[in-house]
């Protein structure tokens, strides 16, 4: 392969923040890298026609991968022993809350999740979000809504989740 | 405690922050396109192997081809049966919306929690291409009406959100609940294209039993369409039998032994559109940003492996909680207004229920807290008329505030 030193540049410049945004999306570290990786190398056999300017090519082509990762495992409830837990304090209950609304982030459809961390998270316009997604402003919107919608009921159904679903079988589940 | 647009960022900012160390990215990605390039060339091997060998079969010399004996019958056509025919215990949903015709084949009924396929071919009838999300799946009667949580099934196999999920689709009738699956994030079909899907459909095992079960349903959204038209056909669908399961949450229900209301929290303003109507009598509505999360959602402290929606439940079977549901109502946006300035709202009151009781069937204890609806709202304000009157309603009084002043 030939060497591109501008790619590598781009890569040592704007990959922690592709990795940041991929592990938001895939909610685990490893697949986030797997999911950047991917865009790259898919970006890398482009880069000769992005002419110097790989914004926003990369970050479209991360995205639309990870829209068209497939599920392959069930992942709904599972069995299991542990009893119910009981009420925690205050300070504790927070801490958890936070985590429930990450799990129920989890659980949300990938365009809707995508949504979410491009609009809250990287701070893009709904006509940017649009834009980099292919899709139209007003649906930005729907699904952004529908999406905190999700997350505020979602919270509370994430206690009933196995807590593996977060990390664990996401490896397995997405590829 | 309700989530807030600026609490999701705090909550993303803080989990993406510990960003782990990472080998030399730029020598992962060449190894890949490396590993890429050996198998397109491979396959590109593979077939000019298979044309060596087909060009080789084709010179090979042919036998003639032995004379029909004209007293023996000739072969008929393929019998018309074998294309009409379903294999026992399948049904099939033919409908058109959204501009696409769906023929939709799946079991007729749902025995236990084992993964089956559900298979739908889709014809665009629309003048162009269309591009947007379809789903397949089932309606059912909600558990609380208005209340989604989870849903009757969700992907086995191959699709977008492998999670039970309404999908976004909210059915006329708030008694029933639509749950489906996606089989990509977005299809495109060319103008009279039609396309096969084949998705593997699994019964969520934390839903014991729900009542009445109609399918298969298809669901269409075009890109580019007005907020929340995600379309299903309620209309289409034979009633598909369900057989009960054990739900395999250690708290399957919930039988509440002491409740007591909390105290009622000040009325909110959830959701909020303005609308300056013309000379030419025009109506459009637009969404106030920025309201934050006030009221909307409903949250509880309960904790362990039970369904929201049964404690809810078993709360509103006492009178405990309101049956409403979960979420803000949305405000009614006429079609038709003199002109003039319009603020449309809708608002609710919270109040938190602590309960305990004892799960079934394992028999454990059981408490938290519900946030419960103690009562929602909804109304239009005539900017033109709202400083003249005094606002009974506190959410009317924030809402007036999106009226210009003076």
């Amino acid at each position: 392969m030939a060497d591109r030193p501008d790619f590598a540049e781009f890569v040592s410049v704007r990959s922690p923040a592709l990795l940041r945004t991929a592990y938001l999306l895939t909610g685990d570290w490893a697949l986030g890298e797997d999911l950047l990786q991917t865009a790259l190398a898919s970006s890398w056999r482009r880069w000769g026609r992005l002419a110097g300017e790989p914004e926003p090519y990369v970050p479209r082509t991360m995205l639309n991968t990870y829209l068209s990762w497939r599920r392959r495992r069930w992942s709904g409830e599972v069995a299991t022993g542990v009893l119910p837990e009981r009420a925690l304090d205050d300070a504790t209950s927070a801490a958890d809350e936070r985590d429930l609304v990450w799990t129920a982030l989890q659980r949300l459809p990938r365009r809707q999740r995508a949504v979410v961390v491009l609009r809250y998270y990287e701070d893009l316009t709904e006509a940017e979000t649009a834009n980099l997604l292919g899709i139209t402003v007003g649906t930005v919107k729907s699904q952004a809504s529908k999406a905190l919608a999700t997350l505020r009921i979602d919270s509370s159904l994430a206690r009933s989740a196995p807590e593996t679903t977060d990390t664990q079988t996401t490896m397995d589940e997405v590829r | 405690m309700p989530l807030t647009e600026n609490e999701l960022r705090d909550l993303l900012r803080d989990r993406s922050a510990a960003t782990p160390a990472t080998p030399d990215r730029v020598d992962a990605v060449r190894t890949r396109v490396a590993k890429q390039r050996r198998r397109e060339l491979a396959a590109v091997s593979g077939a000019l192997a298979l044309v060596v060998a087909a060009g080789a079969l084709w010179a090979m010399p042919r036998q003639s081809a032995t004379p029909v004996d004209p007293a023996s019958p000739s072969p008929s056509a393929s019998p018309s049966i074998s294309s009409t025919a379903k294999p026992v215990g399948t049904t099939t949903t033919k409908t058109q919306i959204g501009g696409l015709d769906f023929v939709i084949t799946g079991p007729a009924e749902i025995t236990g929690t084992e993964p089956f396929d559900v298979t739908m071919v889709v014809t665009n009838l629309v003048i162009g291409e269309w591009t947007g999300t379809i789903a397949v799946g089932l309606a059912s009667d909600a558990e609380v009406p208005g209340m989604f949580e989870g849903g009757l099934i969700g992907a086995a196999g191959e699709a977008v959100d492998g999670y039970p999920s309404n999908l976004g689709v909210t059915l006329p009738d708030p008694g029933r609940q639509f749950s489906g699956v996606m089989p990509a994030a977005s299809v495109t079909l060319g103008e009279i294209e039609s396309k096969t899907w084949t998705v593997s459909v699994q019964r969520d095992p934390s839903v014991p039993a729900f009542g009445r079960v109609t399918g298969w349903l298809p669901m269409a959204q075009r890109d580019g369409d007005a907020a929340g038209t995600a379309i299903v056909a309620t209309q289409a669908g034979e009633g598909i039998p369900v057989s009960p399961v054990e739900s395999n949450l250690s708290c399957a229900t919930v039988t509440i032994g002491t409740w007591e209301r909390g105290e009622v929290q000040p009325w909110t303003l959830d959701l909020a559109y303005t609308a300056v109507v013309g000379a030419d009598g025009k109506v459009t509505w637009e969404e106030i940003a920025g309201l934050g999360d006030q009221g909307t959602g409903v949250t509880s402290t309960q904790t362990g492996k039970v369904r929201s929606s049964t404690v809810m439940r078993a709360l509103g079977d006492l009178g405990a909680a309101t049956p409403s549901g979960f979420g803000a109502e949305t405000p009614d946006l006429p079609t038709t207004l003199a002109p003039g300035r319009y603020v449309a709202y809708s608002g609710t009151q919270l109040v938190p229920i602590t309960f305990a009781g004892t799960c079934g069937p394992s028999g454990d204890s059981i408490s938290g807290t519900w946030t419960a609806y103690n009562d929602r709202t909804k109304g239009l304000l005539d900017c033109d008329a709202v400083a003249a009157v005094t606002l009974a309603q506190p959410v009317a009084a924030k809402a007036s505030g999106y009226c210009p002043k003076g």
